[in-house]
């Protein structure tokens, strides 16, 4: 009887196990090409109405786009420089989505973005 | 009616479905590795022999009749210090006045008078062996090795990490200029590998764009001398430098994964633009060749051609929708 429980036992974690493999086996999705504009600030400056420097943190950065939607932000092969020029302004962004992280592969300041405040409306 | 299983029976049942787990897990993991490899291209990518030369084949080959060496920089840096017999063709032979109008007229680059006359005073002839280089931060190679392509001449090469690896491997330069010893250019244009607007136009549909420029003249902040900022709506930009790294070319396995992450597929026809049709365009014609693209092309009249042309769209940061 002993046995007969190890080996239902042993049947059912392979089972489980058998539920995973397609998303190891199917590979990491490869995400969509987007070119995308918004304002380039991080989540805790969203939430305030003000926004100071030393919130400014690399690994929480977001795109607030036009219509509100919040985009959190991946340095895919992006310089942190480029991060800096751009923080608070509106930025255009080429990258890949994939759910609603963008992993950045460019980021470009744009003109007449505005300054750290308007960031954080 | 009621089954007993007798610990020996029950042994028995129990190891079948093992066995038959086993073999789901292992055809589960090998439909897994098919879509994975689906989804990288069914073809793995590697840069074909014949494309790249290194710099110790190249030091051998300095002296033989038969190689012309091709320095692509400008005139000023080939004045400075350049390779040993090197002969310099720099991009601006190709921006004259007369140029631009052929291009206007005829869609690409140079006529083949120019051609025969700027190779043939090179030295090139039918037999030639020719081996350009670069600064690695410029894609002019790509432009003599495309233009030579172009108008029949296959026998030419690339000099693998340009003039910077040659130097920094601790290769010989000069300051003489080669006595050039004029040969019998005689063209042969392949039309296929350019295309006009009209045939963008008919196939646009059916086709991979990839504008080669930076991001900024992608979405036009950087207009680059246009008539208008911007790019061919639905072009994918790959800036040519994502190709090339800090070398000549990537190697093959980064370039399997950028091709990845645009999707790019070789069952597809590909045309590269930029500005002038000729540079970065070239180079990222050049680098799909190596890589074994077949349907690659060139949009000779590139950003040139397409933004003087007010009634055709334009992709830009306006057009950039609001949210994805």
């Amino acid at each position: 009887m002993k046995g007969q429980k190890k080996i239902l036992l042993l049947l059912f974690f392979m089972t489980s196990g058998l539920l995973f493999i397609p998303s190891i086996t199917m590979g990491e999705d490869v995400g969509n090409i987007i070119v995308a504009k918004g304002v380039l600030t991080t989540e805790k400056c969203l939430k305030t109405p003000v926004c100071y420097l030393e919130w400014y943190d690399q690994s929480s950065l977001v795109l607030f786009t036009g219509k509100r939607t919040v985009y959190h932000l991946e340095a895919n092969e992006v310089p942190k420089w480029k991060f800096n020029s751009g923080f608070g302004k509106q930025v255009a962004i080429k990258g890949v989505l994939k759910g609603n992280k963008i992993m950045v592969n460019d980021l470009l300041p744009l003109e007449g973005g505005g300054k750290m405040s308007k960031a954080c409306l | 009616m009621s089954v007993i299983w007798t610990g020996k029976g029950l042994g028995i049942i129990m190891s079948r479905i093992l066995k038959l787990f086993l073999i789901c897990i292992l055809l589960v993991l090998y439909a897994g590795c098919q879509k994975v490899e689906e989804q990288k291209g069914s073809v793995e990518i590697k840069i074909l022999p014949g494309y790249l030369v290194e710099s110790e084949e190249l030091t051998s080959s300095t002296n033989s009749p038969d190689v012309v060496i091709v320095d692509a920089r400008s005139a000023e840096k080939y004045q400075k210090a350049h390779i040993h017999n090197a002969v310099n063709i720099p991009k601006t032979v190709f921006r004259t006045p007369e140029d631009l109008e052929y291009k206007k007229n005829n869609g690409f680059a140079i006529s083949p008078e120019k051609a025969e006359k700027v190779f043939g005073e090179a030295g090139i002839g039918a037999n030639s062996r020719v081996i350009v280089y670069d600064s690695i931060t410029f894609p002019d190679a790509s432009i003599i090795w495309t233009l030579l392509k172009y108008y029949g001449h296959d026998n030419v090469q690339i000099l693998k990490g340009g003039y910077e690896r040659w130097v920094s491997d601790g290769h010989p330069v000069t300051q003489e200029t080669k006595m050039l010893k004029r040969a019998d250019f005689k063209v042969k244009p392949k039309p296929e590998m350019v295309v006009t607007l009209s045939w963008i136009l008919d196939n646009k549909k059916d086709i991979t764009i990839l504008d080669m420029r930076s991001f900024a003249e992608y979405i036009g902040t950087n207009t680059a001398g246009n008539k208008r900022g911007g790019s061919i709506p639905g072009a994918i930009n790959i800036e040519w430098v994502e190709l090339a790294g800090d070398s000549t070319v990537k190697s093959a396995e980064e370039l399997q994964r950028i091709l990845n992450k645009y999707r790019i597929s070789r069952d597809k026809e590909i045309v590269t633009y930029c500005n002038w049709g000729i540079g970065r365009s070239t180079y990222g014609f050049m680098v799909l060749k190596m890589l074994g693209f077949e349907k690659v092309r060139v949009y000779g009249g590139s950003m040139e051609d397409w933004s003087i042309k007010a009634d055709l769209p334009i992709g830009d940061i306006k057009s950039i929708p609001a949210d994805l």
